[in-house]
C-alpha cells in the first residue's frame, strides 16, 4: 500500500461542458510502485494530459480516489516533478536559475539547491550553459534543462507529458538512452506518458494502455528486458511482440486503423 | 572555481552580452547606428531649404530652417520656458498614465468581475474625442496645470492598460500549469511569470504613450492656457508669427523625439536590469 508513490482508483472525470456533460476518464486505475516506471500510451483524446493535470492536482477528478506517496491529491503535491512536450524555459533567466525555478516557484530556499541544480546539469552534460539563456541552446538541451528542472527539489514522481515529441528523430534517440541513464541513477518513479510505442516499451518496466472517448485503461503490459536497454534492442524479438500485441490491444480499442487498412 | 573560466567560454559568454564585440569593428558600427538616422533628418532639411528658397515662400507660410533657427536663438528664455511647462504637463500626465494604467491591467488580468465591469466604461471612454471634452476640463478645472494632466492622462493610459494586459495574458497555458503544479499562488505567477513575460509588450506600450502624452498636453494648452508651447503656438499663429510658430513645433518635436528615446533607454535598462539582479544574487552566493 505505501510503496505506492501513484495509486489511482476507479477514477471518473466529467467535464460538465455548456451543452452536456463530457466523461473525460471512466473508471481509471493505475499504480505505480516506488521506482517504478510506468508509460502510458493512448491517442490523442484518451485523457493522458487530462490524467497529467489530476495527479498533479491541477484538476479535481469527479469520481474515485487518486493518492500520491499514500496521500490524497488535494493541490499540487510537494514531491513530483513535471516535464511537458514544450521545455517551457524562462528566456529571462539563465540555465541554472531556470533548473531553480522550481525552488522558487516552491517557496524553498533557493540558495540550498544551487549545488543540485548545478550536479544535474552535469549530470545531463550542461554545465558549461549554466549562464547562458534558453535562445543559445538546441531543443535537446532545452528539454534537458527542463528534466533538471523537474529533478531538482528530489521529488519522489516525475511525470512527463510526452517529453520528447518535439524534438527530431536522432535527439530522441538519444533522449530515450540519457532518460533510462538518469533514471536509473535517480531511481525515481516516472509516468512517461507517449504516443510512441517504441519509446513506451524502451524505457517502461510497465506500459498502460489507454483507448479515447471516454479516456479508459484498456490494456497494461509488462516490458520484461534486461537494462540498460540499448537501441538496438527495439529489434529484438521480444520488443517486437510486445510492440505488436500493445499495437493490437490499441486496435481492438478502436484507437488504431487495423493493419489491413490500405491507409495505414 | 571554474565557473570564472566558463562565463568567459566563447559560446557562452558571446551572445549574452552583444556589446563585448571586437572592438574596432563594434566601434564602427556603433557610430553607424548613431550617424544613420540624421541622413534622413539632414535630407529633409536640405528640401526644406531649398523649397524655401527655390520658391522665395514667404516667412509667414514657410520660413527657411535658417530663419527658424535664428528665431530660436532670439526667442530662447520664451521657448525653453515653455518647454519646461509643457514638459512637466506631459510628464505628469504620462506618470499618472503609468501609474494608472499598469495596476487596472493587473486588475483586469487577475479578476473577471472586474474586467467585466471596467473595460466597458474605459473603452467608452476612449471613443469620447478628448479634444472635445477639453473645454469641459479647462470650465472644470481651469487653465493650470490640471486639465492638462488630465487630458494627457486620458489619453495615454488606454495603450498602457491593453498592452500591459495583452502581454500579462499572453504567458502559455502550459507554463502556468507548470508553474501551478509547483505550488505558485497566484501573486508569485503574476510578479514572477506574467511581468517579466509582459515587459516588452508593456515598453511598447509605455512608448506609444509618451507620444499620446505630448497630444494630450497639447490639447490642453490649446484650448485653454497662459504658458506653455501650445499656448506659445496658438498665440503666434493668431499673430501670424510664422516663424514663431516652426520655431515652437521644432522645440516640440524635440520635445517628442528626447522622452521617446527616453523610454527606449529604459527598456533597455529594464532588460539588463534582470540580468544585473541575478548577477548580483550569483556573486552573494559565491562570496
Amino acid at each position: 500500500m505505501s510503496d505506492k508513490v501513484i495509486a489511482l482508483q476507479n477514477v471518473d472525470l466529467i467535464y460538465s461542458g455548456a451543452n452536456l456533460p463530457v466523461k473525460a476518464l471512466e473508471n481509471v486505475s493505475i499504480h505505480a510502485k516506488d521506482g517504478e516506471f510506468v508509460s502510458i500510451v493512448g491517442p490523442s483524446g484518451c485523457g493522458k494530459s487530462t490524467l497529467l493535470k489530476i495527479i498533479s492536482g491541477l484538476i479535481p477528478h469527479s469520481k474515485g480516489t487518486v493518492l500520491v506517496n499514500g496521500l490524497p491529491v488535494d493541490g499540487p503535491p510537494a514531491s513530483v516533478g513535471i516535464v511537458f512536450q514544450s521545455p517551457l524555459l524562462m528566456p529571462w533567466r539563465t540555465i541554472l536559475d531556470n533548473v531553480l525555478v522550481q525552488i522558487d516557484m516552491r517557496g524553498l530556499p533557493v540558495e540550498k539547491y544551487r549545488e543540485e541544480a548545478r550536479s544535474l546539469l552535469k549530470m545531463v552534460g550542461l554545465s558549461a550553459f549554466e549562464k547562458a539563456y534558453p535562445y543559445q541552446l538546441s531543443g535537446g538541451m532545452q528539454q534537458r534543462v527542463g528534466i533538471c528542472r523537474a529533478l531538482v527539489h528530489a521529488p519522489q514522481l516525475l511525470i512527463m507529458d510526452e517529453p520528447f515529441g518535439a524534438l527530431d528523430a536522432m535527439t530522441r534517440e538519444q533522449m530515450m538512452i540519457e532518460l533510462q541513464r538518469i533514471w536509473m541513477e535517480r531511481k525515481t518513479t516516472v509516468l512517461f506518458i507517449t504516443h510512441s510505442l517504441t519509446e513506451a516499451i524502451f524505457l517502461s518496466d510497465r506500459v498502460v494502455v489507454m483507448g479515447a472517448r471516454p479516456g479508459r485503461v484498456v490494456g497494461e503490459f509488462v516490458v520484461d528486458m534486461a537494462r540498460p536497454r540499448k537501441i538496438s534492442d527495439e529489434r529484438s524479438p521480444v520488443f517486437a511482440v510486445l510492440a505488436d500485441s500493445v499495437r493490437a490491444c490499441l486496435e481492438e480499442s478502436g484507437a488504431l486503423p487495423s493493419i489491413q487498412s490500405p491507409l495505414a | 572555481m571554474s565557473n570564472t573560466k566558463l562565463s568567459s567560454d566563447p559560446v557562452v559568454g558571446l551572445p549574452a552580452n552583444v556589446v563585448r564585440r571586437a572592438p574596432g569593428k563594434s566601434a564602427g558600427r556603433r557610430l553607424k547606428a548613431v550617424v544613420t538616422p540624421f541622413i534622413g533628418l539632414a535630407a529633409l532639411i536640405v528640401a526644406w531649404a531649398l523649397i524655401t528658397a527655390i520658391f522665395n515662400i514667404p516667412d509667414y507660410l514657410l520660413p527657411s530652417p535658417a530663419t527658424v533657427l535664428k528665431r530660436i536663438v532670439t526667442d530662447w528664455s520664451l521657448l525653453t520656458r515653455s518647454f519646461g511647462y509643457t514638459l512637466l504637463e506631459v510628464v505628469a500626465g504620462f506618470c499618472v498614465s503609468v501609474l494608472v494604467g499598469i495596476p487596472a491591467a493587473f486588475l483586469v488580468v487577475l479578476s473577471r468581475p472586474v474586467e467585466r465591469i471596467l473595460m466597458p466604461i474605459i473603452v467608452a471612454s476612449q471613443a469620447v474625442p478628448k479634444v472635445a471634452i477639453a473645454p469641459l476640463l479647462v470650465i472644470w478645472l481651469g487653465f493650470g496645470l490640471l486639465p492638462k494632466v488630465v487630458i494627457s492622462f486620458l489619453i495615454a493610459f488606454f495603450p498602457v492598460l491593453v498592452s500591459t494586459s495583452t502581454g500579462l495574458r499572453s504567458v502559455e497555458t502550459d507554463m502556468i500549469d507548470l508553474v501551478r503544479s509547483m505550488g505558485a499562488s497566484t501573486t508569485k505567477i503574476m510578479f514572477k511569470v506574467r511581468l517579466p513575460t509582459a515587459l516588452p509588450q508593456i515598453f511598447s506600450g509605455l512608448k506609444v504613450a509618451i507620444s499620446l502624452s505630448v497630444v494630450g498636453a497639447l490639447v490642453g494648452e490649446f484650448v485653454g492656457a497662459d504658458r506653455g508651447l501650445g499656448y506659445v503656438m496658438m498665440t503666434a499663429s493668431g499673430a501670424l508669427d510664422g516663424t514663431l510658430v516652426w520655431a515652437t513645433l521644432i522645440v516640440l518635436i524635440f520635445l517628442g523625439v528626447v522622452l521617446f528615446q527616453l523610454i527606449a533607454i529604459l527598456e533597455r535598462f529594464a532588460i539588463r536590469w534582470h540580468v544585473s539582479v541575478r548577477q548580483d544574487m550569483k556573486n552573494v552566493a559565491t562570496s
